[in-house]
C-alpha cells in the first residue's frame, strides 16, 4: 500500500452487529530504528490521532502512538447502525502534524454495507502541507531567531 | 476529668473529619477484606495512569465483562493483535498499556456516541510483558490483564 492511503470495510458480524474495519498504509515508525547501513537513527514517522466521523459526528478515537504496528488495522463496533447516504470521513494527524483526510458516502442501497470488493467511489484523499506548528519547539530556537 | 475527656473526644471527632475531608483512606481495612479486586500495576504505569485518568486511577476494579483478546504466545513482535471484547456496555474511553514496552502507554481510545468497546488494533511488543486494560465506564475505572510472550521481539514504541 502507498503512504497514506485507506482501505476500509463495514460490514455485519454473525452475531449481527455492524463492523468497521480498516487498515491504513503508513510506515509507523518508532524512531528507535537504525538504518544498517549508515547506522543513524530512521526518524519517527508514526499516526498520532486518528478520527472516524460518522455525518460529521465523531465515532471513534484512537491515539496511536508508536506502539501500533506497520500499516495499522483498526476495527470496532457500531452501536447505531449507519446506513445509506450517510458520509463517513476518517481523519488523521501524524507525529509532524501532517493531516490526511479520507471522505467516503455510504452508497444508496448498500444495506449497511460498503468496501467490499469494489473500489470505494467518492473517496477524496487530502494532504496538505504542514499548516500547523511542529509540536516540540525548542525555545533555543526561537530565542536565537529573536 | 470531664472536661479532658470531652477534649478528647472532640480532638478525636475533629481528626476524624479532617481526615475525611483530605480523603484518606481510611477504610483501608475494608478494602482489603471486601470481595471487591483491584487491578495492581507497576508505579511507572500508574503514574501514566493518573495524566490520563487522574485521582480516579488509584483504584481500578479487576473485571470479568471486559476481556482484552491477544495471543499468549506471539510470534511476531512486530504485529500482535489485540481485540476487546465483551458483552454490550457503555465506555467512554479505554487505554492499553504494555508494560516492558519504551513507552508503555500503546493506545488511547475514545468512544463517542456511535462506537462500541469492542474493538481492536495491532501492537508492537518489544519484550515478553503484562498487558493492561483500562476501561472507563460511568461506575469509575475497570480493568484487567493478560500476559504476552514474545519469541521474535520488535523495537516497540
Amino acid at each position: 500500500m502507498n503512504k497514506n492511503d485507506l482501505k476500509f470495510r463495514i460490514g455485519f458480524n454473525d452475531d449481527g452487529s455492524q463492523f468497521f474495519k480498516m487498515i491504513i498504509g503508513h510506515p509507523m515508525e518508532t524512531g528507535l530504528r537504525k538504518d544498517r547501513k549508515t547506522g543513524k537513527k530512521i526518524p519517527a514517522d508514526y499516526i498520532d490521532e486518528l478520527l472516524v466521523s460518522v455525518d460529521a459526528k465523531p465515532c471513534f478515537g484512537i491515539n496511536m502512538s508508536e506502539n501500533v504496528s506497520k500499516n495499522p488495522f483498526v476495527h470496532f463496533t457500531f452501536t447505531k447502525p449507519v446506513g445509506d447516504g450517510q458520509s463517513i470521513e476518517v481523519s488523521w494527524y501524524d507525529n509532524q502534524r501532517r493531516q490526511t483526510v479520507h471522505k467516503s458516502l455510504m452508497p444508496e442501497g448498500s444495506n449497511g454495507r460498503h468496501g467490499y470488493g469494489v473500489q470505494v467511489q467518492a473517496s477524496t484523499k487530502v494532504v496538505p502541507a504542514i499548516t500547523t506548528e511542529p509540536k516540540a519547539v525548542c525555545d533555543n530556537e526561537s530565542k536565537a531567531k529573536q | 476529668m470531664n472536661n479532658e475527656h470531652n477534649q478528647r473526644r472532640h480532638f478525636l471527632k475533629a481528626g476524624l473529619a479532617t481526615a475525611l475531608l483530605l480523603g484518606l483512606p481510611i477504610s483501608k481495612v475494608h478494602a482489603a477484606t471486601g470481595s471487591k479486586k483491584y487491578l495492581d500495576m507497576p508505579q511507572n504505569l500508574r503514574d501514566e495512569l493518573y495524566k490520563i485518568y487522574g485521582r480516579r486511577a488509584r483504584r481500578i476494579l479487576l473485571t470479568d465483562q471486559l476481556k482484552l483478546d491477544m495471543p499468549e504466545i506471539a510470534e511476531n513482535g512486530a504485529v500482535v493483535p489485540a481485540t476487546i471484547s465483551g458483552e454490550q456496555g457503555t465506555a467512554s474511553s479505554l487505554v492499553i498499556l504494555v508494560e516492558r514496552n519504551p513507552q508503555p502507554v500503546a493506545t488511547r481510545i475514545s468512544l463517542y456516541e456511535g462506537a462500541d468497546f469492542r474493538c481492536g488494533t495491532r501492537l508492537k511488543i518489544g519484550r515478553s510483558s503484562n498487558v493492561y486494560l483500562v476501561v472507563k465506564t460511568d461506575q469509575g475505572l475497570i480493568g484487567s490483564m493478560t500476559n504476552v510472550k514474545v519469541t521474535i521481539g520488535c523495537g516497540g514504541g
